[in-house]
């Protein structure tokens, strides 16, 4: 008995006279109790569709076709009121943002509380007993303290679980999830997706969860749909299609997501993602490794609440950290958010500040003193933002940003030097010397990024420090970026040093890995076989709430709900 | 040794059209600033346009209504031809505004973006300043400043400018506050910029639509707030035309149901005020490169 089944849904965006299909033709039927992916990248029509199913879109500039019943009832074409009872007591939804989620201006207590007086007509007592009862089933050790805070005084990972009591109030026999753990670390996204499957299990709740990342999908998932361009391509059991996926498109999707220990098969430079290797001899080893960047005892200490009543408040960012970076490695470094990992990127960048410690680079110690030598040292190590968005002048066009820098570095004497090097640069990361004319905001992300790429290569840098470069974007652009940073590395003789908290990403890209916990390294060891090499316990929490992709890894998490 | 890369692009979308072509686009902006043209050449070409002198009276047809024979607006208390004077007044009007409300936006971005980047004593100087200056009543300054200089053009000025820059400059610091700590400044640091190049290459830009857009939008208000001291006798001094004193003037007949010589200045406050208001708010659409 299905609980909900989705017929031909057609979703159209009216603008004026035009009309553009975000959803075609989607069929999909969820069982009761059943847990269903709805995979794909961006733009490829996922969440309009979950939107689409709760009647969330707005009435004016769309237009849904089709036909979506829950159990017996059909929602297309309800009127707002029953839709709401639907939403209220039928479907709950939780969000990629459960920030954004929850009313800012409410207590946790109120938020819960309101709703069981609505719907369930509990009263006061009642409502309070029986919120601070949800907020246990949904793992949360001390309710009391948190049905009085407001949704800012939590972490991410409890604002999704109050997210996730609020939708399970009503009992509803189906949880919509979009993007539910994309925000989050990778203990905490597994921490909830457990709790997922815990609800699925004691509560009979069916879950579509809506995601873009393959590891989610596997480790939750009993079936699984793959969109692409507002069609679902292919649709299976989760373990089949992961292990041999028909269409295409999904063997290149799954292609591009590297996977622990797979590094093994191909540990030399000649190693791509998502298409085939390119044939390179192994390095030759380098006689005598020099370090090219040296840090001792660099810390670095923030001080906060600058107020006149309260004292101030220190936060030691980074602490005592020693590290070398070698010319022409990939040196990851990894942790968990709020680790210190991007500030130990900027103090090197000289960015920011140093509190204490020493920082040396080719043998000279940092920071220079004169502005030519700083500006030397600025054309020898470069940074690569992680938000390609924030990181580009959005009111300067891609040549203005390109060749500025090369004329103030002293790389080009005038104007059409400067813009040689900076078409250079651009072709270089696969972009086409007609698109310096144009504003960021016309590019994808992913193009976005290559233009960050582009913009610290055109000084001709030894080093790069990349700041999470693509975590914000999809695996298959992933996968072009991590191919491309490989080949410039072999091409241009750099040296990198990778901040990331992906950690197939970085066993697969990187040389050695150093591993940051409350602003302390705790180890640093070789990258080729992270799950071999890493000793420290909090490495090995790291580790183990990664989730693995391929069917092989994955028996023990199938067994687990079947 | 390896594959080009090769990225595809998002098929049709070209260059973005010229702003000058989307300004053309939206309807009301594009016939604010044909208007705002119009008046600007009217004004500046008021001594050929004018049919009469402006203080030349003709006692007998004092009062005239609309459509009196030559003088299609009709005439004032003193037998003055109201479309010169409208002209002519349009002049005073412009230059006691645009060139103020210009040098205040040039004064707010110049104190905007220093206070905003550099957080410390002497911003905190400067906005405490202007905060006063928003507190402090424009019309007292208005008569301080007229008993220095004497009533007229440059006491009006000053007003007009010292009313505008605290509106102008908050905007500037509010913008440059929202910017300062985005990553484009953090890579233009990574990329050697000094802090004056990242003040006027990065930053300018991203603030400058904002003061553009609302200096625009203020000239109305201060248009109107200018004739309000004109009809309190702070601006240009009698005879010479001027719209604001031309509805006080018009006021005292008003009751003698001579309505036009008051409506007639108004109505061209109200236009000017009104197209300065709409040209900026298309402005705002037009100068966003992100649509």
């Amino acid at each position: 008995m299905s609980v909900l089944s989705i017929k031909d849904l057609q979703v159209d965006f009216i603008d004026g006279k035009c009309r553009h299909a975000a959803v075609r033709g989607i069929e999909l039927n969820i069982d009761a109790g059943e847990i269903v992916a709805l995979v794909g990248e961006s733009g490829s029509g996922k969440s309009v569709t979950a939107a689409a199913l709760m009647g969330l879109l707005p009435r004016r500039g769309t237009a849904v076709r089709g036909s979506v019943r829950f159990g017996e009832r059909e929602l297309l074409g309800l009127p707002e009121a029953a839709l709401n009872r639907v939403r209220g007591q039928g479907i709950g939804m939780i969000f990629q943002n459960p920030l954004s989620a929850l009313d800012p201006s409410f207590r946790v207590g109120q938020q819960l509380v309101e709703n069981l007086r609505h719907q369930h007509r509990l009263k006061g007592t009642a409502a309070r007993a029986e919120a601070h009862a949800w907020l246990e089933r949904v793992g949360i050790h001390d309710p009391a303290r948190v049905l009085r805070a407001y949704p800012h005084q939590l972490s991410g990972g409890m604002r999704q679980r109050v997210m996730i009591a609020l939708a399970l109030l009503s009992r509803p026999a189906l949880l919509i999830a979009d993007e539910p753990t994309t925000a989050l670390d990778a203990t905490v996204q597994k921490q909830i997706l457990d709790l997922l499957l815990d609800i699925n299990r004691r509560y009979g709740t069916a879950i579509l969860i809506i995601t873009h990342d393959f590891g989610v999908v596997s480790w939750v998932s009993q079936r699984v749909a793959v969109m692409q361009a507002g069609q679902v391509v292919e649709q299976g059991p989760t373990r089949a299609l992961l292990q041999s996926p028909q269409h295409p498109y999904t063997q290149r999707l799954i292609a591009s997501v590297p996977d622990l220990g797979a590094r093994l098969a191909n540990p030399g430079p000649g190693r791509r993602l998502g298409r085939a290797d390119v044939p390179l001899p192994a390095p030759a080893p380098r006689p005598q490794p020099l370090p090219l960047l040296q840090l001792k005892g660099l810390s670095k200490t923030f001080s906060s609440g600058t107020g006149w009543w309260r004292g101030r408040h220190q936060v030691q960012a980074v602490q005592q950290v020693d590290l070398e970076v070698y010319a022409g490695e990939i040196l990851g470094l990894i942790g968990e958010s709020g680790s210190g990992k991007s500030t130990l990127g900027r103090l090197i960048a000289q960015l920011l500040p140093a509190s204490a410690g020493t920082l040396t680079f080719n043998g000279q110690r940092l920071p220079f003193s004169t502005a030519a030598e700083h500006l030397g040292f600025c054309q020898q190590l470069q940074y690569v933002f992680q938000d390609s968005n924030a990181s580009l002048n959005p009111r300067r066009t891609v040549l203005e940003q390109l060749s500025t820098p090369a004329l103030r570095l002293g790389l080009a004497s005038n104007h059409s030097q400067a813009r040689d090097l900076a078409v250079q640069a651009l072709e270089r990361v696969g972009l086409q010397a007609e698109q310096l004319h144009r504003y960021p905001h016309a590019f994808s992300g992913g193009q976005r990024q290559r233009i960050g790429i582009a913009r610290a290569l055109v000084v001709q840098p030894k080093v790069i420090i990349l700041d999470e470069p693509t975590s914000a974007l999809d695996v298959s652009i992933q996968a072009q970026i991590l191919n491309l940073l490989l080949e410039l590395r072999e091409q241009l003789d750099l040296t990198y040093l990778f901040i990331g908290h992906n950690l197939p990403v970085i066993e697969f890209l990187c040389d050695r890995v150093a591993v940051m916990q409350r602003g302390r390294i705790v180890e640093t060891f070789a990258a080729q076989n992270l799950l071999a090499n890493a000793h420290h316990p909090y490495t090995q929490t790291l580790l183990a709430s990664v989730l693995p992709v391929r069917p092989v890894a994955q028996n023990d998490s199938q067994a687990r709900h079947a | 040794m390896t594959a080009p890369i090769t990225t595809t692009l998002p098929v049709g979308s070209t260059r973005r059209p010229s702003p000058w072509r989307r300004l053309r686009r939206n309807r009301l902006a594009c016939a604010s600033l044909v208007f705002i043209c119009l008046v600007l050449v009217g004004s500046a070409l008021a001594p050929w346009l004018a049919p009469y002198d402006p203080n030349f009276s003709q006692p007998r047809l004092r009062l005239g209504g609309l459509g009196t024979p030559g003088h299609w607006l009709g005439l004032d208390a003193q037998g003055r031809d109201l479309f010169s004077r409208v002209l002519w007044g349009g002049r005073s009007a412009l230059l006691a505004c645009l060139p103020p409300v210009l040098g205040a936006a040039l004064l707010a971005l110049l104190l905007g973006l220093f206070a905003g980047f550099r957080q410390g004593r002497m911003s905190a100087l400067i906005m405490r300043t202007l905060d006063m200056l928003l507190a402090f009543p424009m019309v007292l300054l208005a008569i301080g400043l007229a008993t220095v200089f004497g009533p007229g053009l440059a006491a009006v000025s000053l007003t007009i400018l010292f009313s505008a820059l605290p509106y102008l400059a908050r905007v500037v610091y509010a913008e440059v506050k929202a910017e300062r700590d985005k990553e484009y400044l953090e890579a233009a640091r990574a990329l050697g910029a000094s802090p004056r190049e990242l003040l006027v290459q990065e930053l300018l830009p991203n603030v400058l639509t904002g003061v553009v857009v609302y200096a625009t939008t203020l000239v109305g208000g201060m248009l109107v707030f200018l004739a309000g001291l004109s009809f309190m006798g702070l601006g240009v001094q009698p005879p010479q035309a001027d719209w604001g004193r031309m509805v006080s003037e018009g006021a005292t007949v008003m009751l003698q149901g001579h309505a036009h010589v008051a409506t007639v200045p108004a109505l061209a406050i109200v236009a000017v005020a009104l197209a300065f208001n709409w040209l900026g708010d298309g402005l705002r659409d037009v100068l966003d490169p992100r649509d």
